[in-house]
């Protein structure tokens, strides 16, 4: 009897502290899914240039591992965008006038974005989670807004079949405060999922265009 | 007459089958004999607890797939992950034996033909070998594996070497080198580099 007693304030304890720690959402009502969409277009509009730290978690289920990298994020209007891991590792990912330069430790591959579809996605995807844009792209995505303690939610499902082998679901979570992007949570089909977390934001900074250079 | 010519046509092919189908499984039994085997070898050092980590490379001609290998050694069985540089999974396996199981391929690997080739290039580097104590090479999988190795166990030098009875190559088609930075295995038929250096 002991031991039964023992095990029911064991689960309920796991299940009390497993609600407090998952933030609670709400669904955004129509108001509240007109504002967000309105601030944070205007929070895109008057964005010129975004400087920022990364910090991407990989949670990996069956390796029961979650594997943290580290970087920098440089945006700059209309499609400039340099997205530099540091930690552990080092790469570079740059697009630029659509074009595509990959660099890591041991080579640099030069691609046009516009004739590799998986690369004009992907650059799509990247530019639209970090400007917000990605929110009125209803031909690929889908979305449901929610409102939570930390900021506003947008879940977004993929409606193509190629980026639904990829990614279940996409979650943006804006800021309360200045309407930015703070967290892009990438879940894939197996449960799987990526977490990037942006640190130490500079807005309209002046970022030299040498960054985005491809030679 | 033609029956009889017909009979023994039959008779060899059948018994030339039957020899070549007879070979294969005495090379596998030799190599997971535990009467014979003294000790495991493998490409690489697998911690107790924590999962071990590469930057990995896959060259294929002038194509490059980089990312993250992630994997772990619990009992026989090597589980493993190889993600892109952004998370994306690009493939993870089940490796145990000399036999590979994927669990997840991406879409743009998913073709029966790469994932023969991958399977047995990575069940050989992440094998885990019984091998007779000072043996210089073992078999399985018709195949056979002349090896070094190095100060710690692991293995820093092997050849593999095609062993089956039709096979009409018999020359190395494969070439594995441990050195302290990184681990490379060349697949020199279908000529693909795999690169493995450790995260620290």
């Amino acid at each position: 009897m002991r031991l039964i007693k023992y095990l029911i304030i064991c689960i309920i304890c796991v299940i009390f502290t497993s609600r407090l720690n998952a933030e609670v959402l709400k669904t955004a009502t129509d108001a509240q899914k007109n504002e967000i969409r309105s601030n944070i277009a205007k929070v895109s509009a008057s964005t010129n240039s975004l400087e920022c730290n990364f910090i991407q978690k990989k949670v990996i289920s069956v390796l029961s591992e979650t594997f943290v990298s580290e970087g920098i994020m440089c945006f700059k209007k209309q499609t400039n965008l340099r997205w530099q891991y540091n930690k552990p590792y080092k790469y570079l990912f740059l697009l630029s006038g659509g074009k595509v330069l990959i660099k890591n430790e041991s080579r640099t591959d030069k691609f046009d974005a516009n004739t590799n579809k998986m690369f004009k996605e992907i650059s799509e995807i990247m530019i639209g989670c970090v400007n917000g844009t990605m929110l009125t792209n209803e031909t690929k995505f889908s979305s449901q807004y929610f409102v939570g303690q930390n900021g506003y939610v947008v879940k977004m499902t993929p409606k193509s079949k190629e980026l639904k082998r990829m990614m279940n679901i996409v979650s943006l979570t804006f800021s309360k405060t200045d309407w930015a992007v703070q967290t892009i949570e990438m879940v894939e089909q197996g449960g799987d999922k990526t977490i990037i977390n942006f640190t130490t934001k500079n807005v309209n900074k002046t970022i030299s265009d040498d960054l985005f250079r491809i030679n | 007459m033609s029956i009889k010519r017909f009979l023994t046509i039959c008779f060899v092919s059948t018994s030339i089958i039957l020899f070549g189908l007879s070979c294969a499984p005495k090379i596998s039994q030799s190599a997971s004999d535990p009467s014979a085997s003294a000790h495991k070898i493998s490409c690489f050092s697998f911690p107790d607890t924590s999962n071990l980590r590469f930057r990995a490379t896959i060259s294929i001609n002038n194509v490059q797939l980089s990312g993250i290998m992630i994997s772990n050694l619990k009992r026989d069985t090597v589980t493993a992950m190889f993600i892109n540089e952004f998370g994306i999974n690009g493939f993870s396996f089940k490796t145990c034996g000399g036999k590979l199981k994927f669990l997840t391929v991406m879409s743009k690997l998913d073709k029966w033909y790469i994932k023969r080739v991958l399977s047995k290039d990575l069940a050989f580097m992440f094998m885990e070998a019984r091998v007779p104590e000072n043996g210089h090479f073992f078999m399985y999988n018709s195949t056979k594996f002349q090896y070094e190795l190095n100060s710690s166990g692991t293995i820093s030098k092997a050849k593999r070497i095609p062993l089956t009875c039709f096979s009409k190559d018999k020359e190395m088609n494969g070439i594995l080198e441990n050195s302290n930075d990184s681990i490379t295995f060349r697949n020199l038929k279908q000529n693909i580099t795999y690169t493995f250096t450790p995260i620290k």
